[in-house]
């Protein structure tokens, strides 16, 4: 990046109405977005209707410090891993921005992190660690210990 | 299937389970194959997310005896050809130990089948058992006429000779391990592979000579055990070639077309029994190559197996190269 000229920045706006200025460096790894500030549209103001604030913030964050080519990757892994250490609704948010913006890396990051929440759970332990209600028939309920145990124990009655 | 920029609500509570079906697949990539078929329980949604994956990966590994696993690979089977055999599948991964049993080998031939129907573009199948199941004909002009395969491994299957021509328009990386098939058959599949990048040959076992010539190809790995295997050519341009070469070898002759220069290398080993160490050698002569950039290179080693020590090899190579020059 040339340093005498002006680094040009685009302003993004989150749901609740906050803007923020971020490099175009920054911006580009939105993917989904690029083409609104490659078009000549630098300058105004690019609303992202579903991502507020608060999550707009953290992800602009995660793409500074990825557009910079002077951190190292061992600093790049801490910060990585010091980032998806949230809440589970901040983590979720988070990975539907990146969705919605379609920012891979970061896209990757936090879907491995849910992943490695899951593994090697079982059912019940995955419903309390999300807090998802139990939905299911007393029949499905069935199903799902027998598939289970026949996973993880091989104690498959009809085997 | 939900889009990947759907509107969602900001006040969602329950966070995973309002997320679209792409986020949850692409989540489930990143679990083990029982992993992720525990998520079908996880809420009503989840339920048929499993059957309509793009992408599976059964690792016998991960389960505790080969009784679940071929269950489970039936059972996802079905009920994947049964609602969702229309949807494409990104990856496929099976490694498993191949039973002798029918019916079971007929269910990875199955799940093959409908992978390479379903678009596959990166098919892994490993046996880890120690023969070699025969690959029905069918499926391998399938699999070796796959238009959307970018990456195929195979490790560890027999396929039997092919006589019709073979075209795998989209295959980038080639990676053939421990598997028994024909220089013919194998030459028809290079060669029809026009964006070729990367070939991974180990443990090959093929018969007669094998030619391979290919301008796209920028990496080349090697590993033969091919007891009549006479010559091997290395022809075009590469960036990187590693070469491991285990078996009572003859000779072995490689030919390495250079970097974007005119001269080329010629290494040329005799060896009369020992295996390892002219694997060793060979690696060592061939990155002295790459190092001199110049004329031709010859090396002929027939019987001086007392000299194989490692340091003494060292010396025997330094020796050479002032003849060389």
């Amino acid at each position: 990046m040339s340093s005498t000229e002006a680094k040009k920045m685009v302003v993004l706006k989150s749901f609740d109405g906050v803007t923020f200025e971020v490099e175009e460096s920054v911006a580009v790894q939105f993917e989904s977005i690029r083409h609104m500030f490659e078009d000549n549209l630098a300058g105004s103001v690019i609303p992202l209707s579903n991502i507020k604030s608060e999550i707009l913030s953290k992800v602009i964050d995660y793409c500074k410090r990825h557009a910079d080519d002077t951190t190292d990757e061992e600093d790049l892994k801490a910060f990585d891993a010091d980032f998806v250490k949230v809440e589970h609704g901040t983590l979720f948010d988070i990975i539907r921005a990146a969705n919605y913006l379609n920012i891979k890396s970061l896209l990757d990051l936090t879907c491995q992190t849910v992943a490695d929440m899951i593994k090697g759970k079982t059912p019940a332990e995955i419903r309390e660690l999300f807090n998802i209600s139990d939905e299911f028939t007393p029949e499905e309920e069935e199903e799902a210990s027998i598939i289970t145990r026949f996973i993880y124990m091989d104690r498959y009655a009809d085997c | 299937m939900e889009k990947d920029d759907q509107e969602f609500s900001i006040n969602n509570v329950d966070g995973i389970s309002e997320l679209p079906d792409s986020i949850c697949h692409h989540i489930m990539s990143f679990l083990p194959a029982k992993d992720a078929r525990m998520t079908t329980f996880l809420a009503r949604r989840w339920r048929s997310l499993w059957y309509s994956s793009p992408v599976y990966d059964f690792d016998q590994d991960s389960f505790v005896t080969d009784r679940i696993i071929w269950k489970f690979l039936e059972e996802t089977l079905v009920r994947r050809k049964r609602n969702f055999s229309n949807l494409s599948i990104e990856k496929f991964r099976v490694c498993v130990h191949m039973s002798k049993i029918v019916d079971l080998r007929n269910i990875v031939w199955n799940w093959i089948g409908l992978a390479v129907r379903s678009n596959v573009k990166e098919l892994s199948i490993i046996n880890s058992e120690r023969y070699y199941p025969i690959v029905p004909p069918a499926l391998s002009i399938s699999i070796f006429t796959a238009k959307s395969i970018t990456k195929l491994e195979i490790v560890r299957f027999y396929f039997i000779e092919i006589g019709i021509s073979l075209s795998l328009p989209s295959l980038q990386e080639l990676v053939l391990r421990n598997t028994l098939m024909g220089c013919a058959t194998l030459e028809k599949i290079i060669c029809g592979c026009p964006v070729l990048k990367k070939l991974h040959l180990q443990s090959w076992k093929g018969g007669r000579e094998l030619e391979i010539s290919k301008e796209t190809l920028t990496e080349l790995h090697v590993k033969l055990d091919a007891p009549n295997l006479r010559g091997l050519d290395y022809l075009g341009k590469m960036a990187t070639v590693s070469s491991v070469l285990s078996s009572p070898l003859l000779e072995v002759s490689i030919d390495m077309g250079s970097d974007g220069h005119n001269s080329t290398q010629y290494v040329k080993l005799k060896n009369s029994r020992s295996q390892k160490k002219c694997g060793w050698l060979v690696k060592r002569l061939q990155a002295y190559s790459y190092l001199k950039n110049h004329g031709r290179v010859s090396f002929i080693e027939s019987t001086a197996s007392r000299i194989w020590r490692k340091n003494k090899i060292e010396e025997t190579i330094s020796e050479k190269k002032m003849d060389f020059q």
